[in-house]
């Protein structure tokens, strides 16, 4: 028989068992202000504690055994604006995050730090922005999770010098979090959430070589992306998305091997504690006869050689800077072919940075030609995109021809009468530059003379061509179209000048002007 | 023999005076000497306003010149006041002079044809063209009145 008393035990086990299994609450224990005092907790646990007085700080410790990935969470208290800090370290901890949303009633968190074997502090605390105002009942829960490391960001990577490592072509994860890094003081971008990376890169027989990065969207961020080399110059920069969108940078040219860095940022401060990012970084060999970027500005810009070159508009907002150099003064052709989804603009630039012709005259895929620039030496040309348009896939062309016999043709500026071509020869050939191009022409006789004028347009083109007194102003016009061509004498008192006006462009071909002796 | 002496005396006296009074300078062609001969024109018009009281009137202007209705150029280009001036080489024979007055309109940076109502009037003229000679056409222009008169002369030499 079995004694009586011996009936209870199942009672008692499952009793035990149940307790077992009840999750408790851990409460802190005050004093808990000092890192001596700190209230062990550990993590995948909870705990609870309460702001109570108004200077009153919760230390927490816990302590961690291998490599993982700490989610931190404190939850809101209404009416007060507390903050976390992060300290790693058992005899002399450091500071490594400081999180602090700067609002009363909303939450902390850190979503994703990293953690090696040590000891880790949680410090809970009133954040700076709202006079602290202690609440007996205001209890807050500290939550800490953990879960395996695996290709992704090792927070705090805020800075370059605390960067995570990335590799080439392999996918690499992140979270915008927290929402503001109080530990930010840099001036450009001060509280800012950062993730910086770095990766190396060995080019082969230091051949030059290109990098794409692309960075996916995430719900509510607006990202920016950035490539720097190893002495901190930015030589890649993407904030062409929005809300949500991802940013790409396209084709960064880099000349030597050894470490870059690249940063991914939250422009408008928003976190994501949960939907991950993704970071990819690739090179590629660089093209013969393809820019490469940054080039843009005149330090930077891309030699052309052998008379054409490619390039992308990317990202929105990109400018390509290219340099030509000639050999004593000439007459070039600037043609720039883009793709049917850019509208370009071109700008030809001295040595100096000074703007020497530019030309905007048509849409989206329309070709953007310059058709006679007189250059003496080297010049600058850049090319961009009208109304932020970009194309991270399709290329346009420029082409640079020196025209022979450049006597033959105008020289512009010559779009006012200041700028005036002598008209030397009794021929010369003009080019419609721009949208109304005007081209002014002098002539001087020192004498009472007739002259017979001769105006052969362009196929498809439509000029007016006027004989003006000494002064410049029209005596006498006559207009022209297609191949045909007009014919007038007109008396010159010694000076006059002839103007070309473009009525119909044809940036293509030249119209050619005669001045001649009047029967 | 008395009369005969005094008509030897006088046939000696007309036989020294004739070479005498043959060798006389003068005009073998009187009137051909006091005009110029035409070269490379024949024909010459000159238009200017008179009575223009405000400078600011003063426009810079030309005459667009028509012979017998079509046009054959234009005058210099002057100040209303000031002369203008148009030479060419026509046929010789009667003709029709019409000329249009044009002036500068600085808003739009050239030269316009005045309204009707403002050119001068009568803005024509018949006039005949000799050989030889240099016709002068001058235009004088009542420029409040509009009322034009025409000169015409050979030019002098």
């Amino acid at each position: 028989m079995i004694p009586r008393y011996l009936s209870i035990i199942p009672l008692i086990c499952a009793l035990a068992i149940f307790s077992a299994c009840r999750k408790e609450m851990q409460l802190e224990h005050e004093p808990n202000d000092t890192f001596a005092d700190a209230v062990v907790i550990k993590t995948d646990s909870a705990v609870q504690g309460v702001l109570a007085t108004r200077d009153d700080v919760d230390v927490y410790r816990f302590e961690v055994s291998s490599p993982a990935i700490i989610d931190i969470l404190l939850s809101p208290v209404r009416g007060v604006n507390h903050a976390l800090k992060i300290w790693k370290g058992y005899e002399t901890p450091v500071l490594i995050k400081n999180i602090d949303d700067m609002r009363k009633s909303s939450p902390e968190r850190m979503s994703n730090l990293f953690v090696e074997e040590g000891v880790y502090y949680v410090m809970v605390l009133y954040g700076e922005r709202d006079i602290p105002v202690a609440d007996p009942a205001g209890i807050y829960r500290l939550e800490i999770k953990s879960r395996a490391w695996s290709d992704e960001e090792r927070e705090p990577n805020d800075t370059p010098a605390s960067s995570s490592e990335l590799l080439l072509d392999r996918e690499m994860r992140g979270l915008y979090s927290p929402a503001y890094n109080r530990l930010n003081t840099q001036e450009e971008n001060p509280i800012r959430e950062e993730d910086w990376f770095r990766v190396n890169i060995d080019l082969a027989m230091e051949r030059p070589g290109l990098v794409d990065i692309d960075l996916t969207g995430v719900e509510r961020i607006n990202p920016v992306l950035a490539l720097y080399n190893s002495r901190m110059e930015q030589v890649g920069f993407a904030d062409a998305g929005g809300v949500h969108e991802g940013e790409s940078i396209r084709g960064i040219g880099i000349t030597e091997s050894g470490s870059y860095y690249v940063l991914v940022a939250s422009k408008n401060f928003e976190s994501n504690n949960d939907q991950e990012y993704s970071l990819i970084i690739r090179t590629r060999e660089f093209e013969t006869g393809m820019e490469m970027e940054p080039n843009n500005e005149l330090s930077h810009a891309n030699l052309i050689t052998g008379g054409d070159i490619s390039g992308r508009i990317f990202p929105a907002g990109d400018m390509d800077v290219f340099l030509h150099r000639g050999e004593g003064r000439g007459l070039y052709r600037i043609d720039v072919s883009p793709p049917e989804s850019l509208d370009l603009m071109v700008k030809i630039m001295a040595t100096d940075g000074s703007g020497l012709f530019e030309t905007d005259n048509g849409g989206a895929g329309f070709r953007e030609v310059l058709p006679a620039v007189p250059a003496s030496g080297n010049f600058y040309i850049s090319v961009q995109s009208r109304k932020s348009s970009f194309d991270p896939e399709r290329t346009y062309t420029l082409k640079v021809d020196r025209i022979q016999g450049m006597e033959e043709y105008e020289s512009e500026p010559n779009d006012r009468k200041e700028q005036a071509n002598p008209l030397s020869h009794p021929m010369i050939k003009g080019f419609t530059s721009r949208k109304k191009d005007r081209d002014f022409y002098s002539l001087d006789y020192g004498r009472r003379v007739r002259r017979s004028f001769s105006l052969q347009a362009a196929p498809n083109s439509e000029l007016r061509i006027s004989i003006t007194d000494q002064l410049g102003y029209s005596i006498k016009s006559e207009e022209v179209r297609g191949t045909q061509s007009v014919r007038f004498a007109e008396m010159i008192d010694q000076k006059a000048y002839v103007i070309i006006d473009s009525l119909k462009e044809n940036y293509e071909e030249p119209y050619i002007l005669q001045v001649t002796e009047a029967k | 023999m008395k009369y005969s002496g005094t008509v030897i005396r006088i046939v000696l006296a007309v036989a020294v005076a004739f070479p005498v009074l043959s060798c006389r300078t003068g005009p073998l062609l009187p009137e051909e000497g006091r005009f110029r001969q035409p070269d490379t024109y024949n024909f010459k018009f000159i238009g200017y306003d008179i009575n223009i009281t405000n400078p600011d009137n003063d426009r810079r202007s030309y005459y667009r010149v028509y012979i017998d209705k079509i046009e054959i150029g234009r005058t210099t280009i002057g100040l209303e006041s000031q002369d203008k001036y148009f030479e060419a080489k026509i046929q010789p024979n009667r003709h029709l002079l019409v000329i249009e007055k044009w002036v500068l309109d600085e808003k739009s940076e050239k030269y316009v044809k005045l309204n009707n109502i403002h050119q001068p009037r009568p803005n024509f003229v018949y006039f005949g063209l000799p050989e030889k000679r240099i016709v002068v056409i001058t235009l004088k222009n009542d420029a409040p009145q509009n009322r034009a008169s025409f000169e015409i002369d050979y030019e002098h030499e």
